[in-house]
């Protein structure tokens, strides 16, 4: 990726352009600061593109492997987060843990599960009883 | 100076059991609940508040004193051993720590993360005893317009310490002051880039935006290092404490204390840990260590994070006027046990304001023992657990931190999305500090500005008339074009030398 400079660029320009026009309707002053940061953006990614086409510089690659396995963890991040939203955090940490262990090749079925009891357990209860902080309601015990 | 009998009075008060016992519970206290990322040491004070209703002042004021010392240094726990900052202070701590730990000495990098800590805290706590009364009129000097260039200052630091890249600091920067002006705005009232979402009204929350970038990135990339090294895990586990030696150090310890108290006293001023690292890194024998597991990089970050505790209160207590959320839960603590903070405060109640001086000092030398000893027992463990098992209860604590702040699965989902950006970023060459210390400063440098020209009817000559601002626009000036100027002179250099050894590519 020797143009992940100029690429970078684009996108920060047209993010900020976005933001310059955005700002214009606010009033009383307001509009000042963000139009004055993201002016300063714009030239800087106009310098970056430059800099990035006279001098590309190349980063790090990802194989097909590890991309799959980074964009499934990913994923696997959002259905996490969206379990904890309508299953609850207990239920869907007890799903989402060893699911992901089992999926990064980890079969020892006693590490899982003990540390994934213990883990969860450890942060419900300091969540719940110390910090008194109510963790998204659990849908297993509306049925009881 | 202080009255000495006052002082040595309020020693021995403080030498009670009552307050002992308060203080040693309150800084173990500290130290455990803040290596949960996500809770912050202003959490854990406020949680704490209400069970001082019934104490004496003195224990009450050891706890709180406590919890505010061992929640500081609890941060460098999680930041050493995972990579995800407890709290801003932090975030250079993970730079040298985490690097630290996967070169098998964990142990011995919380070790020299508490000796740090307790050092800064100490010195801090004598400049409270010592030098409050003098250090408070320095805060007084800065107004809106020099706290403003004090900001500016503090985001050019970070913009152009971090790597070679200034440019890229300078975006990231950019792109969390743009953060930062989500929501209502304080001086107006109008809402900005809310998208009419009732959420964004109150701005993007800190925590989701640094939990995010800094926690979700480094786990989700485990799963790429996995296939590398296999499902078990990769650390050596050397609970050495003798890798490090007072020589290194002690200079590196007093140079970032004495930033910490300096800048500490400064109302809004969350940049301290970043202006001593870089002070350390650029004063350092060895920079090219620094960010892959310096000593000294580690030293200044820990030593400096502790020293702005006490100094944060200075201004609390001689003025009543917080420099922080913490200096602010402190007042009203002091308020509740009956007590009016600011200058009368050291006339009529001095065994108070100097034993509080006291245990900010003792609770500082018991993180030696708690948070060194105890916690590299504890904790350095968490390392012996293979990565994949690792990489999902990570996640499951970020998630639960996030969503612990304000109750909210709003801000888990924008932690998700940052953790996205921040991952793009990494992957990109930005770096991601700058985006958090744009967040955090943002508001407060805005709020500055836009108060400064209210002040001035529009007239801009204030910001860059009065002689504090303009020290501070001179040295904001001088960071940001120091590398052009080096890159200059080692390009003459590379020229009369043939065409060889340019050291800065940008």
């Amino acid at each position: 990726m020797a143009l992940r400079d100029p690429i970078a660029a684009i996108v920060i320009f047209a993010f900020s352009l976005t933001a310059f026009i955005m700002a214009r309707d606010y009033g009383g002053g307001a509009e000042l600061f963000p139009r004055g940061i993201s002016a300063i953006m714009m030239v800087c990614s106009v310098l970056l593109f430059i800099r990035g086409i006279v001098r590309p510089t190349d980063g790090e690659r990802m194989n097909g492997g590890e991309l799959f396995r980074v964009g499934t963890v990913i994923v696997g991040t959002l259905l996490y987060m969206i379990g904890v939203d309508y299953l609850g955090f207990v239920t869907a940490s007890f799903i989402y843990v060893p699911a992901t262990a089992y999926f990064l090749g980890i079969r020892n079925h006693l590490l899982v599960w003990l540390s994934t009891l213990i883990f969860v357990s450890l942060v419900a209860f300091l969540f719940r009883s110390v910090f008194l902080v109510p963790l998204p309601r659990e849908l297993i015990l509306t049925f009881f | 100076m202080p009255e000495l009998d006052h002082v040595f009075n309020a020693f021995f008060a403080v030498l009670a059991w009552q307050s002992l016992l308060a203080m040693c519970c309150g800084t173990l206290i500290g130290i455990m609940l803040s290596a949960l990322p996500g809770l912050s040491a202003t959490m854990c004070i406020a949680l704490a508040i209400p069970f001082t209703y019934g104490m004496d002042v003195l224990p009450a004021l050891g706890l709180l004193a406590g919890i505010h010392n061992g929640a500081s240094q609890g941060g460098a726990i999680p930041a050493v051993l995972l990579r995800i900052p407890g709290n801003a202070g932090s975030i250079c701590t993970a730079w040298d720590g985490y690097p630290m730990a996967q070169q098998g000495n964990a142990g011995g990098a919380i070790n020299l993360a508490a000796w740090s800590s307790a050092v800064g805290g100490m010195i801090s706590a004598l400049s409270l005893v010592l030098l409050a009364p003098p250090l408070a009129k320095v805060a007084l000097a800065f107004g809106p317009p020099e706290i403003f260039w004090v900001n500016v200052f503090g985001l050019v630091t970070i913009s152009s310490m971090l790597g070679d890249d200034v440019l890229k600091g300078v975006l990231a920067s950019c792109f969390g002051l743009l953060i930062g002006t989500i929501g209502l705005d304080n001086v107006s009232g109008h809402e900005r880039y809310t998208f009419d979402m009732l959420q964004l009204v109150n701005g993007i929350p800190e925590l989701a935006v640094m939990v995010g970038m800094f926690s979700l990135p480094p786990a989700w990339e485990m799963a790429q290092q996995i296939h590398v090294h296999g499902a078990k895990s990769v650390f050596q586990i050397n609970t050495d404490k003798g890798f490090w030696k007072f020589s290194q150090v002690w200079w590196v310890w007093i140079k970032s204390s004495l930033i910490g108290i300096i800048i500490g006293i400064l109302p809004g001023s969350a940049i301290s840990a970043f202006i001593a690292y870089n002070e350390a890194k650029r004063s350092s024998k060895h920079p090219e260590k620094f960010g892959k597991g310096s000593i000294e990089g580690l030293a200044a970050a820990e030593s400096v994070n502790n020293a702005d505790n006490a100094a944060a209160m200075i201004p609390t207590l001689t003025l009543g006027v917080p420099g922080s959320s913490i200096a602010a839960l402190m007042l009203g603590a002091l308020l509740i046990q009956g007590f009016q903070p600011g200058p009368q405060l050291f006339r009529d109640a001095p065994e108070v304001v100097y034993g509080y001086s006291w245990q900010m000092f003792i609770t500082s030398a018991l993180l030696i023992v708690f948070g060194g000893t105890i916690a590299n027992k504890f904790f350095a463990n968490i390392l012996r657990i293979p990565q994949a098992m690792l990489l999902p209860l990570i996640v499951v604590m970020v998630i639960g931190g996030g969503f612990a702040a304000q109750n909210s699965m709003f801000d888990v989902y924008m932690a998700f999305i940052f953790g996205l950006v921040g991952l793009g970023m990494v992957r990109f060459g930005f770096p991601i500090a700058p985006v958090i210390i744009g967040v955090v400063l943002g508001g407060k440098a805005e709020f500055n500005l836009r108060v400064s020209l209210l002040m001035s009817a529009g007239d801009t000559s204030i910001l860059y008339t009065r002689p504090i601002c303009i020290i501070l626009i001179f040295l904001s000036a001088l960071l940001l074009f120091y590398p052009g100027i080096r890159y200059v002179n080692d390009l003459r250099k590379s020229k009369r030398n043939g065409g060889r050894e340019i050291s800065v590519e940008n």
